[in-house]
């Protein structure tokens, strides 16, 4: 039934299918594919190359250090996740309580902050020389470190809790969005069969949910191993900060490859956890009738508990940074926003909307040719395609930077012999190199988004238009055009605030003295001017809030009963 | 876009047929055959029904009429021009043949009017509103011009699919299962609806549908399709009193059915000998009677004992025991007219009513 546009597209030509002929579709679509790939190809494949003794020195010293530090990363943001996550989307899904229609949104406002940013205010607001503290030793009479306790921000902790307040919005949206699925039937079964409400969340909600709470949980998981800008505030090593500093620090590319490569391998795993638990996802449709959720009404004081404990995680993750921001950007802003400013916030909104640009492009390219050309070929390019966004930028950019320099030095050989001029590298010397990371780490965002879109166009409503008397491209004009315009811009959207906050990638890729808003807090904060980063980090936060507001406004009205299904 | 039949009136057969000519149509897909050797025709004003289980590739002669698919064998014209064959293979927006299809597939993003409008692209600018308004008025959807289909019922999304597939006026209409998604009380008015104005239009119809009481409250003759053939062709009274197969004579009602061999003529079933018109001594042959044919005869010597008695309807149905020849129980279903049901573990006497009673050559085992 996926013919329909294809033999649309055939026209008169007679013995003419677009499905039997393999056309530039599935070859362009093919070497699309491996353009994406290689860079984490190469990277994988350099755990084969001989690194000798840098290898075996980093296995004697840092290694270990990396291996324990990341884990416990992962631990402490895997279980602060889901208990926010997972307890939020839970208490906004079936109770009543003062404020909970704003919650459903305002849990996810944490999304438009960057760890990087929430890590440079904490660490501003609670040090030793920052507000709090000085209050403290004001109101108590203390006067050194020696006299009081308070918890070190910057530290393996304050790193679990940084990531944790930023990321806990995915198990978030996709545990409500799977307690939102289950239909109130069984919920009511497990209570007629003698469950209490609690026992019932625990053995039939929450085991029903549990495919959607894996898949946030995962998103989650991999956004903390792609973090660098935190850990290395922070001084955690982990592999993120050791790829940089075997790279950078030692000048060993291979030996950077091959941690990369280990940072794969726990990539690896989250994903295999997340395929293993989507797998038996499809058994998990309790009901075709849907009936909407009565909402639990609590006590009083019950009531208040749970408004505050959604409370908590906006203050945390949202409300606190924000204002410290807005505060410092008010004292610092008049000197630090000059012409300097605008020429950062320039490159960041270039670089954003070219990648943006182009990743809608891909991305419509590669759902377009699934949808026309189904079969193994495009299954494998776009599968391919997606894979970037579970490679951390820190591994992205050491396999750009490994591909294209080679293929840099081919093309300028060539240059040289053929036209006699030397132009410098013209991939990895520019911005180019920066782009093509992002789109190998981004297109997976566009194409989603591109197919989600796709999708709604039914094969039908193809066939009715070409029945109704429209030649093939008028049906893409007349009926897909409007249908897929709000996808395209989301998708853009979506891929411009993830490069805005992009940090890795562009620190290692980015050509000499190009500085973008994210950069240029990044480097404000290592000099410790951390009031000084606030308006950079400002501008990235206030960026990163369009996408939120578009997500509630999609969640809002894709809810069952105003579906536009 | 003259509604006018060409028939020149004189009662012979006009040069140029009317309605859809499907010719000898074969399709298969990777090889594996869904539709063999298909021939058949739908006049103007004619409702012709292809009907057959699911998979046996209906759905596939509508796609290749519509030009949604493309032809691999045979030949299709419609009103004497040819749409597809060897040579030809006019695109579907040429063909001024609407699909109606099982999801409606309106346009989420355009108004139920627009809907319309938007097939009326042939249309002169200035009739198409009033063309749209009136397509809305027979399917009675006129208050709901301005709703987006998201805000309609599933019945009102069918019959708002029907007026813009109606729109343009086109030659064919072709309605693939367009009641399947809806539930039965529904189903009933929508089909009420679909029927009086398909019986107001000149139109050729070829419909698709599993559903043999849907089939016969539709179709003028229905076509049944079993594997990619058609097994019979004829009107509904046709295939009701005369099946030429028993998976036919299945489609249209309860069967009891029983296979043995002939001998004398005759078959031997716990019904007594049967007569087996048509079959060899030594052959197998299967006899089947409708449920409907059996009805209570206190004078039989037949007897059954009733198992369940059960108010259907108008009819009650029996489900009873015989004991067979080798002692073994029969399970048989009878369908009666009588609504006064005889007791549980009655014995009751049976009788056949040879109208009902169809005997068809059955394979070796």
């Amino acid at each position: 039934m996926n013919l329909s546009v294809a033999s649309g597209l055939g026209r008169q030509a007679r013995r003419f299918s677009w499905t039997r002929w393999g056309g530039p579709w599935p070859v362009t679509a093919f070497l699309l594919a491996i353009l994406v790939a290689l860079p984490v190809l190469v990277v994988a494949s350099s755990v084969f190359a001989p690194a000798g003794d840098v290898w075996r020195h980093l296995s004697e010293t840092v290694l270990s250090r990396y291996i324990l530090n990341s884990a416990w990363l992962l631990l402490g943001v895997a279980i602060g996740t889901l208990v926010i996550g997972v307890g939020t989307a839970w208490l906004v899904t079936m109770y009543r309580f003062p404020g909970r229609r704003s919650f459903e949104w305002l849990l996810l406002l944490p999304f438009a902050m960057p760890a990087y940013v929430l890590a440079y205010t904490y660490t501003g607001l609670f040090e030793f020389a920052g507000p709090v503290q000085a209050v403290l030793r004001d109101l108590f009479g203390w006067s050194t470190r020696q006299d009081y306790w308070f918890p070190e921000v910057r530290s393996l902790g304050g790193a679990v809790w940084m990531m944790t307040f930023v990321l806990y919005p995915y198990v978030y949206l996709l545990s409500r969005a799977a307690f939102l699925e289950q239909s109130v039937c069984v919920l009511e079964v497990s209570r007629t069969l003698g469950r209490t409400r609690l026992k019932t969340f625990y053995s039939v909600a929450l085991p029903l949910a549990r495919p959607g709470i894996v898949v946030g949980l995962s998103f989650a998981l991999i956004e903390t191993l792609n973090d660098f800008g935190t850990v290395q505030y922070f001084a955690v090593d982990t592999f993120t900060t050791g790829i940089f500093r075997t790279w950078i620090g030692l000048n060993e590319p291979i030996a950077a490859a091959q941690l990369a490569a280990v940072l794969m391998l726990f990539v690896l795993a989250v994903l295999v956890l997340e395929r293993l638990s989507r797998g038996k996802a499809k058994v998990h449709a309790t009901s075709t009738r849907h009936q909407a959720l009565p909402r639990y009404i609590l006590s009083r004081p019950m009531a208040w508990m749970a408004a505050f404990s959604c409370f908590l995680p906006v203050f945390f993750g949202f409300l606190l940074p924000g204002t410290a921001l807005v505060l410092w950007s008010i004292e610092t802003g008049p000197q630090m926003i000059d012409a300097g400013f605008f020429k950062y916030a320039l490159n960041s909104f270039l670089l954003a909307s070219v990648t943006a640009g182009l990743a809608v492009l891909l991305g419509v390219f590669l759902a377009y040719g699934r949808r026309l050309q189904p079969g193994p070929v495009m299954s494998f390019a776009t599968g391919v395609a997606g894979l970037g966004y579970a490679v951390p930028g820190a591994v992205i950019a050491v396999g750009v930077l490994m591909v294209y320099t080679s293929i840099d030095h081919v093309l300028l050989d060539w240059l040289k012999a053929a036209l006699g001029i030397t132009p410098g590298l013209l991939l990895t010397g520019t911005v180019a190199g920066v782009v093509l990371a992002y789109l190998v780490r981004f297109l997976a965002v566009s194409l989603s988004t591109v197919e989600a879109g796709l999708a709604k166009i039914t094969p039908s409503m193809d066939a009715a238009a070409r029945t109704l008397g429209y030649p093939p491209r008028a049906v893409v004009r007349r009926v897909h055009v409007p249908l897929m315009w709000g996808s395209l811009l989301t998708a853009a959207m979506l891929v411009f605030v993830d490069v805005m906050k992009e940090l890795p990638a562009t620190i290692i890729l980015r050509p000499f003295n190009f500085d973008t808003l994210a950069i240029r807090a990044y480097q404000l904060a290592s000099d410790e001017r951390l009031a000084d980063a606030s308006s950079a980090s400002l501008a990235i936060v206030l960026v990163g809030i369009f996408p939120v507001i578009a997500l509630s406004v999609a969640i809002a009205r894709s809810r069952a009963g105003h579906g536009n299904d | 876009m003259t509604e006018a039949k060409t028939d020149a009136g004189t009662g012979t057969v006009a040069v140029t047929p009317d309605g859809i000519v499907v010719e000898h149509v074969s399709h298969a897909y990777d090889g594996k055959p869904v539709l063999e050797d298909i021939s058949l025709e739908v006049g103007s004003r004619e409702i012709l029904t292809l009907l057959g289980p699911s998979g046996c590739g209906k759905t596939t002669m509508l796609r290749l009429i519509a030009g949604l698919e493309e032809l691999q064998s045979g030949r299709i014209s419609l009103d004497g021009r040819v749409l597809a064959d060897g040579n030809i293979n006019v695109p579907p927006e040429q063909r001024s043949a609407s699909l109606l299809f099982q999801d409606f597939a309106l346009f989420p993003h355009l108004t139920a009017i627009d809907n319309i409008i938007f097939g009326l692209v042939k249309w002169p600018e200035s009739e198409r509103r009033a063309r749209a308004l009136h397509v809305l008025d027979q399917v009675g959807m006129v208050d709901y011009a301005d709703a987006y289909p998201h805000q309609l019922s599933g019945g009102q999304q069918q019959r708002v699919a029907l007026a813009r597939a109606r729109g343009p006026r086109p030659r064919l209409m072709l309605m693939d299962e367009p009641f399947s998604s809806l539930d039965t009380t529904l189903r009933r008015q929508v089909r009420d609806v679909v029927l009086w104005v398909l019986q107001n239009s000149v139109s050729a119809t070829l419909m698709v549908t599993h559903d043999p009481e849907e089939a016969m409250f539709m179709s003028d003759r229905i076509a049944v399709i079993e594997a990619g053939r058609i097994v019979q062709i004829g009107s509904p009274q046709n295939l009701y009193h005369a099946p030429e197969s028993s998976f036919v004579l299945g489609f249209f009602g309860e069967v009891n059915s029983f296979v043995g061999e002939v001998s004398q003529g005759h078959v031997e079933t716990p019904l007594g000998p049967i007569r087996a018109r048509g079959v060899q001594d030594g052959r197998r042959a299967e006899v089947c009677i409708r449920a409907e044919g059996m009805r209570l005869d206190p004078e039989s010597t037949l007897r059954g004992t009733v198992v369940t008695a059960r108010m259907v309807g108008r009819q009650t149905l029996l489900h009873l025991d015989l004991i067979s020849g080798d002692g073994e129980p029969v399970h048989i279903h009878a369908r009666l007219d009588d609504l006064t049901a005889p007791a549980l573990g009655e014995r009751v006497g049976l009788a056949v009513d040879p109208q009902q009673v169809f005997v068809f050559p059955a394979p070796l085992p």
